[in-house]
């Protein structure tokens, strides 16, 4: 029991440098706040807790939810009642532009999620294990990444069929490999580690040490890995909806659709149901590279200082 | 400069090497479309045909095999050349190869358009911002990259029509041709057959049509160039051999051009293969802005009409298409850069 | 007769995070036509900013303040234009480390083809021949000239860059440690080639190292640089006779006691140029330091006939 114990603390001890990266991960954020990385990583991070803000509070914001055609009149233009004006079936283009970001942000958080789970586990197993496991699990990723993110997902879309939970779904299929390469890398570098040696050597199972010490580099980059690819994110659900591939048609507000319907009240200069649904996407997008670009710039080299 | 016949021996091993790329995209092609719960022929008949009609027609497609003969089956198929036939209402009983290469031109012609704006639109910001480094016309183009990356295609596809096709009148918003019969199919690339028949009104009508669609993807993917070529000019331009070439007084723009941006152009080269993808992807989404009947429509009118063997003829062509883009990448990086060797 | 080149005031400072570091502080120097001049100094002590400076290729917002006149003309003051066509056909820069000087996706021919036309008119033809000889003078075979850099190995990318260097036939050389990245054999072929420049071509040299043997090798006068300032300045002869700094001193002890090629073996670490020692600022590692040191900055005296020193205690070293 006392020997455990002392193992421990020498493991703790090891340990101890990711686990103080963790806590400071917002440091770095704070101390390169005047840089050019660390504002645009500020502006990035402000805008996505706006949307954050308006996608919890939708129903508070805008109460009734757009669903009904001919709630209202036709196409009107954005006036003093209607902001952003009534698309072609007389909804609200504001209200559905709000419940808007509800739908993309909860799309966006299952895809990510659905991704890590998936990713995290098959990107470690990969690089623990290494031989011709490895390079089989690297050339499927491979393939898959190097194919049409958008159509596979669509496939998969149509498939399965429509609604949120669904295009979460078709969406992580895209995004798998990127979170299987990084933790693969990560642990690839783990591995030969002079701590990960030392706690070997100390009787730890390598395991064990192997899983919290990548767990912990890997934690690093996600907030990286997720503000780049949950632009990609929002983009690819948006086209599969704007496919006809997405969401049921009650879902109250569907950017992707919305640009859909649009789309046939062009030619008569039918602006407004396809700016603003257009503008939410992308200054949504805009903030999540905001701050992904920024993050990784300024994680990098950090990472990059610590390994040599 | 390597000899012709390495090359092509290059080339070879690289096309067998990604034979297994191929496959695992057949593969998970066939996996989703035949393992996911769905009977595409009850969908093709919608319950309306007695079952007997509807086990001939299982039988004929061979979907009463198991599971992997049909597989077995499948592949052999693909690499022997043949698609199948289709079971879609549009299409039902037609070749799947014939209708998608009805279909590619018009595909490889939005696309060829879209890599030329992008290429044009991303080198000269890239090479910008990448010699006017942290000026303002760097910090802006910087942005441009950023944020023209993250722009939806099909609303940037719209706002472009609202004011060039609506607005201004200068250009069509749909369609490859108008006012006319399009040429006679050669190639199936309208520009291409017009110049062949030799009819300059039909080929001006035809690239008339491609500006918009062509734009609106090309814009999109610049972004990405910007960016590419911003850092590895930054790169270049410190390097050690455009130091000691200034040092012989060579003279600044040939510093520019010969040493810092041919090779920051290689590792270009490189991400250009992995753009193909972001651009059939684009390119699906542009042609449905744009009613522009090329392989993307095809591909939904096919998801639509549970068609599986065109939805597998597609995706398969696509994939082909991937790698054959990722091996003349391959090769053209190879005649740029004496260190690759074969 | 006008001076061949006299550096007057050269300072040389750039910008960092931390602030501003003076690579180079008030160098005088003169150099006569047909004189080989050592620079020597550690790492880090300013002479390759010293080459760079008289060619203008310093890094863009580099300040310069001070004269560097070349036979006649003030450098730092030519017009862009008339800067370049000065380089390689008057002034020529060999740099240490051949591997990456070399445009990789160059042909060796088109670097010299290139090079001719960048500041001759003659044809493509003319310039080819003249190339085949620039390297036949430097024993590569003119079979190998169509060939890309990355298949010649160091020490011959070396003798490429020497040929660049001379096919215009500059009056002055500038090299800086060409043989610092090379092996032991390759680096006596170079400093072979050098001295026949010396001697058959009567070429000014400038040859900046940190390898004292080297410089008593070939060197006429010697330039010693510490701390982005010259500190002592003489003919060889008198320098390695009669070393009159401490850091010179040091520099020669570490080559006779340890007979090693690297200068580590003088106490402590070159200072920071950012913000340097006051007074000399050689003096947190002189074993003389006094008082007056640290507090009064030495001024470049004359101790004897063209023997110059930057030390309080010079004369007691005489």
């Amino acid at each position: 029991m006392g020997q455990d114990i002392q193992q421990q603390r020498i493991i703790t001890k090891i340990l101890g440098k990711p686990v103080r990266y963790v806590r400071s991960l917002f440091r770095p954020l704070v101390r390169e706040r005047r840089t050019l990385p660390g504002i645009l990583s500020w502006i990035g991070l402000v805008m996505l807790l706006g949307f954050i803000f308006i996608g919890i509070f939708a129903p508070v914001l805008v109460p009734i939810q757009q669903t009904n055609a001919l709630a209202y009149p036709i196409l009107l233009p954005p006036n003093a009642q209607h902001w952003m004006g009534t698309d072609g079936i007389g909804r609200d283009v504001f209200a559905r532009v709000i419940w808007g970001a509800r739908t993309s942000l909860t799309i966006m958080a299952i895809g990510a999620l659905l991704a890590l789970i998936v990713g995290f586990p098959i990107g470690l197993f990969s690089g623990y294990v290494g031989g011709w496991v490895d390079r089989a699990l690297v050339l499927v990723m491979d393939s898959v990444y190097a194919f049409p993110g958008l159509l596979l997902a669509a496939l998969i879309a149509a498939v399965i069929g429509k609604g949120i939970f669904n295009i979460g779904i078709a969406i992580t299929v895209i995004y798998i490999p990127l979170y299987f390469r990084v933790t693969r890398s990560q642990t690839l570098s783990t591995r030969e580690e002079l701590y990960v040696e030392a706690a070997r050597a100390l009787g730890a199972r390598s395991w064990t040490i192997m899983l919290r010490y990548i767990a912990f580099n890997v934690v690093i980059v996600i907030p990286v890995i997720f503000s780049l690819s949950a632009a990609d994110t929002i983009l690819t659900a948006a086209g599969l909806s704007y496919l006809g591939l997405g969401l049921e048609i009650d879902v109250p507000g569907d950017w992707g659709r919305d640009l859909s319907d649009a789309q046939k009240y062009l030619g008569s200069g039918i602006w407004w149901t396809s700016l603003f649904p257009g503008l939410m996407i992308i200054l949504l997008t805009i903030g999540l590279s905001f701050l992904g670009e920024g993050l990784s710039d300024i994680i990098n080299p950090l990472l990059r200082k610590e390994r040599s | 400069m390597p000899k012709a016949g390495s090359l092509w021996a290059y080339a070879a091993t690289r096309l067998f090497l990604s034979l297994p790329m191929l496959l695992i995209l057949l593969t998970i092609v066939f996996t989703v479309l035949r393992i996911v719960p769905g009977d595409p022929i009850a969908a093709l008949f919608a319950g309306r045909a007695p079952p007997d009609v509807v086990a001939a027609t299982r039988h004929r497609l061979g979907l009463d095999l198991p599971i992997w003969q049909q597989y077995v089956n499948y592949v052999v198929q693909v690499f022997t050349g043949s698609l199948g036939t289709s079971i879609g209402a549009s299409y039902h009983g037609k070749s799947v190869l014939f209708i998608i290469m009805d279909k590619l031109p018009a595909t490889i012609e939005l696309t060829v358009g879209a890599m030329l704006v992008a290429s044009i639109v991303g080198l000269s910001t890239g090479v910008i911002s990448g010699t006017r480094r942290d000026k303002p016309s760097d910090i802006a183009l910087r942005l441009y990259g950023t944020i023209i990356f993250v722009v939806p295609i099909f609303w940037l596809g719209q706002i472009l029509q609202l004011i060039f096709a609506v607005d201004l009148r200068l250009f069509p918003a749909q369609l490859r041709f108008s006012g006319g019969p399009p040429p006679l199919m050669i190639t199936g690339l309208y520009t291409l057959d017009s110049l062949l028949e030799g009819n300059l009104g039909s080929f001006l009508v035809s690239i008339w049509h491609l500006v918009l669609p062509s734009l609106t993807l090309g814009l999109v993917l610049s972004g990405f160039f910007t960016k590419t070529v911003r850092a590895n000019l930054l790169r270049t331009v410190k390097a050690d051999y455009v130091e000691a070439a200034r040092a012989r007084g060579i003279p600044e723009n040939k510093i520019v051009s010969r040493y810092a941006f041919k090779n920051a152009l290689i590792p270009v080269i490189t991400v250009l293969g992995l753009q193909f993808a972001i651009l059939f992807a684009g390119a699906v989404l542009t042609e449905r802005t744009f009613t522009w009947d090329g392989m993307g429509t095809l591909l939904l009118t096919a998801i639509n009409e549970a068609d599986y063997p065109m939805v597998e003829g597609v995706i398969v062509v696509y994939a082909l298409i991937i790698v054959l883009v990722s091996l003349v990448i391959d090769v053209i990086n190879g005649l740029i850069d004496p260190r690759v060797r074969y | 007769m006008e001076t061949f080149l006299k550096i007057d005031d050269l300072s040389v400072g750039y910008w960092t995070r931390r602030g501003k570091v003076g690579a180079l502080v008030g160098i005088r120097l003169e150099m006569s036509e047909g004189e080989t001049l050592g620079i020597v100094g550690e790492t880090g002590c300013g002479k390759s900013t010293l080459g760079k400076a008289i060619l203008g290729i310093l890094p863009p917002l580099t300040e310069i303040q001070g004269h560097i006149f070349f036979r006649g003309r003030d450098l730092p003051r030519l017009g862009l234009e008339e800067y370049r066509r000065l380089r390689a056909k008057e002034i020529a820069l060999i740099f240490q480390d051949p591997m990456t000087r070399l445009n990789p996706l160059m042909r060796i021919e088109n670097h010299f083809v290139e090079e001719i036309l960048a500041h001759e008119s003659v044809s493509k033809a003319e310039a080819r021949s003249r190339a085949r000889e620039a390297l036949l003078s430097m024993g590569i075979h003119e079979s190998r000239i169509r060939n890309y850099p990355h298949e010649f190995s160091g020490g011959m990318r070396q003798r490429i860059m020497i040929a660049l260097a001379l096919v215009l036939k500059p009056s002055l050389l500038i090299a800086d440690e060409p043989t610092t990245s090379l092996d032991v054999i390759v680096e006596s072929q170079i400093l072979e080639i050098l001295q026949d420049l010396k001697r058959v071509y009567h070429m000014s040299l400038q040859l900046i190292t940190h390898n004292m043997g080297i410089v008593a090798e070939i060197c006429d006068r010697v330039a010693v640089l510490y701390a982005g300032k010259l500190v002592e300045l003489g003919s060889a002869h008198d320098v390695f006779h009669k070393p009159l700094h401490p850091y010179t001193q040091g520099l020669l002890a570490s080559i006779i006691h340890l007979d090693t090629k690297e200068l580590h073996s003088i106490e402590g670490s070159p200072p920071d140029l950012i913000s340097p020692p006051s007074g000399c600022r050689f003096h947190p590692r002189c074993p003389y330091a006094q008082q007056i040191c640290v507090e009064k900055e030495p001024p470049l005296v004359e101790f004897q006939k063209g023997h110059l020193a930057a030390c309080h205690f010079g004369d007691t070293f005489l």
